[in-house]
């Protein structure tokens, strides 16, 4: 499916804009990252997508299709969400986090052993979801992703505060899913990820759009310095290019 | 508008739970019967158990008529008119207040929170209090009960309406403006306690909650808005874990959650007030019984609303019991066993059986 965002605007009620005249188009089956400093609006602009936040001016189209003219169901058989911060219900089961998510599927829980499996999960299925780890509790909303089985799946920060093993497997998890036809929309503070990880990017600068394309042509220390108010060092490497943040732009 | 899919769908779930989780419904289901059995058989007078095994045989729906005992009428009038009423309506209001509670903590994500936060009981008690200082008898024998329901209902929609910013209910907001405006409406029930000395003794009953004296036009009346109530959240119980996750992630499984939120409070409130509008104010059940449930099932309200009823049910038909039993002939208000029973059970409970889920 092709999300299509077309000069969206959007500020929370009473406040100031947080984002300005957003254009870009997601075509399907890739990794499309945002990226961008605190605060540029990045977490607003994936809510906006599946209309949690309601925006003032422009379109989002998937297929064509207006999603303001969509119910909250509809647009949930076509775009599932991972969360930044994990909700923490009273006392619920892994279980019973995966039958949440399988709300609006179509087959309804069908495919929970499904996103187990491809999560790694499988054996703690059983656990109070409280009692996982940050990481664990990061995967298992992946594999509520999975489950809610859309074909676009926003992501705001997956792989934020996870240690290296975790962080891994939710690229993995990331990628296999891109494999299968998904197409994932995730805010990402890693520059690494952005580069090698996504197929097209958009970065964000106090809530307008500051670049957009295959960050393989667009990335350059400019256009991060720009983006994050830091001078940045390229350098290659056998894996491809790298960027290393050296000091903040303001900095004496 | 309710279909009957919905209805089948939530019944075919409840095929896949499993055998432990059965047991312990079956558990506590025969409890609720043997609890229900027992209290037929308490009161100040003793009855035998032939004489009511045929007063019930009277009582079945169309084939009672078939029956003709020789039935002493005052045994027959302290079963149908005394105990039974009482025991259905214990069994009816513990249940409400469990299912409320369970509600009320899901939608608010807020394991301290109970159906009286929302405005509930200090809009039935300034109409009880009301009715009591101005002699009011508009309804005659349940003018009380009326205005209890009546402002209940008022001061819900109050506290509903004001927390409803920019098209969305703001949970913490709800909970705050509810909690500020209880305490407004208990100044002015205080005001009306404080001038008046013959007042609080009436009010005192009432504030403690009582359900000795139940009449059953009392019941014909709420045991469909309890059980409609009940229904209803039960078969939307997926919705409500969804909003256990936060508007957001709610939002983005495809919940409506304005309507949603909105549908439930209104559906706990009208329950509610209807429970507290013929029972007075019964504490604790509403705040305890959904964590027993959930220490029990665990947070699916799947398991969470239908055991949150029975165990509702069962634990104020235990304490009306003893709220009759325990210094005959004079009948304690229920509020105090439920009170003086409930918390040290609740309390080994959560030692013996939380593993933890209480840490964080």
């Amino acid at each position: 499916m092709k999300l299509e965002i077309r000069n969206i605007s959007f500020s929370h009620p009473g406040g100031k804009f947080s984002l300005k005249d957003i254009s870009f188009t997601v075509q399907k089956g890739i990794i499309f990252g945002i990226g961008g400093e605190n605060g540029s609006g990045k977490s607003s602009l994936l809510k906006v997508l599946f209309k949690h936040y309601q925006h003032n001016d422009g379109s989002v189209l998937i297929d064509g299709i207006d999603i303001s003219k969509l119910k909250q169901r509809e647009i949930a058989r076509i775009i599932a969400y991972v969360p930044q911060e994990t909700p923490l219900p009273m006392n619920m089961k892994v279980r019973d986090i995966l039958e949440i998510a399988a709300y609006s599927a179509e087959n309804e829980g069908g495919s929970i052993e499904y996103a187990e499996a491809l999560c790694g999960i499988t054996e703690y299925e059983d656990r109070d979801f409280s009692s996982l780890s940050g990481g664990e509790k990061r995967i298992v909303m992946f594999a509520a992703a999975i489950v809610q089985n859309s074909d676009i799946i926003l992501m705001d920060e997956p792989t934020t505060f996870l240690d290296v093993e975790k962080r891994m497997r939710v690229l993995s998890i990331i990628h296999k899913l891109k494999e299968k036809g998904k197409t994932l929309i995730g805010v990402f503070h890693e520059i690494d990820i952005l580069n090698e990880h996504c197929d097209s990017i958009i970065l964000l600068k106090n809530g307008k759009s500051l670049i957009c394309g295959n960050p393989k042509e667009i990335l350059n220390e400019d256009v991060l310095s720009a983006a994050f108010n830091v001078t940045f060092k390229r350098y290659e490497t056998p894996f491809g290019t790298r960027f290393e943040p050296v000091k903040p732009l303001d900095h004496k | 508008m309710i279909r009957l899919g919905k209805i089948y769908s939530s019944l075919n779930r409840l095929e896949k739970i499993n055998r432990l989780t059965k047991t312990k419904f079956l558990i506590l289901i025969l409890l609720m019967f043997v609890a229900t059995v027992i209290s037929i058989f308490l009161g100040a007078v003793n009855v035998q158990v032939e004489t009511i095994l045929k007063i019930f045989l009277t009582q079945i729906p169309l084939l009672g008529g078939y029956f003709h005992f020789s039935i002493k009428p005052s045994s027959y009038e302290i079963v149908t008119i005394l105990r039974e009423p009482t025991i259905i309506a214990a069994l009816f209001i513990g249940a409400t207040l469990g299912v409320g509670g369970a509600v009320i903590q899901s939608i608010f994500r807020n394991p301290i929170t109970e159906p009286y936060i929302i405005g509930i009981s200090s809009g039935a008690t300034l109409g009880v209090v009301l009715v009591l200082a101005f002699g009011i008898s508009l309804f005659g024998l349940y003018t009380e009960s009326i205005f209890a329901f009546i402002f209940a209902m008022a001061i819900v929609s109050i506290v509903f309406m004001v927390s409803v910013r920019s098209g969305k209910i703001s949970g913490l907001f709800l909970l705050l403006v509810g909690i500020a405006l209880s305490y407004f409406v208990s100044a002015i029930v205080a005001f009306f306690l404080f001038s008046n000395i013959k007042l609080q003794n009436e009010a005192f009953f009432w504030l403690l909650g009582s359900i000795g004296l139940m009449t059953t036009p009392e019941l014909i009346i709420t045991i469909p808005i309890m059980t409609i109530a009940m229904i209803l959240t039960f078969m939307y119980y997926r919705e409500l874990n969804a909003l256990q996750m936060g508007d957001e992630y709610a939002r983005s499984v495809g919940v409506n959650v304005n309507f949603s939120k909105g549908a439930f409070l209104m559906l706990t409130a009208i329950s509610v007030s209807a429970a507290v509008s013929i029972s007075g104010l019964i504490g604790f059940v509403g705040l305890i019984i959904p964590h027993i449930s959930r220490l029990l099932f665990g947070g699916s309200n799947k398991f969470v609303i239908p055991s949150s009823a029975i165990i509702g049910a069962t634990f104020l038909l235990i304490c009306n019991d003893i709220a009759r039993n325990i210094a005959k002939p004079e009948i304690l208000p229920i509020g105090i066993v439920t009170g003086l029973l409930g918390v040290p059970i609740f309390i080994i409970l959560m030692m013996k059986i939380s593993k933890g889920a209480y840490e964080a």
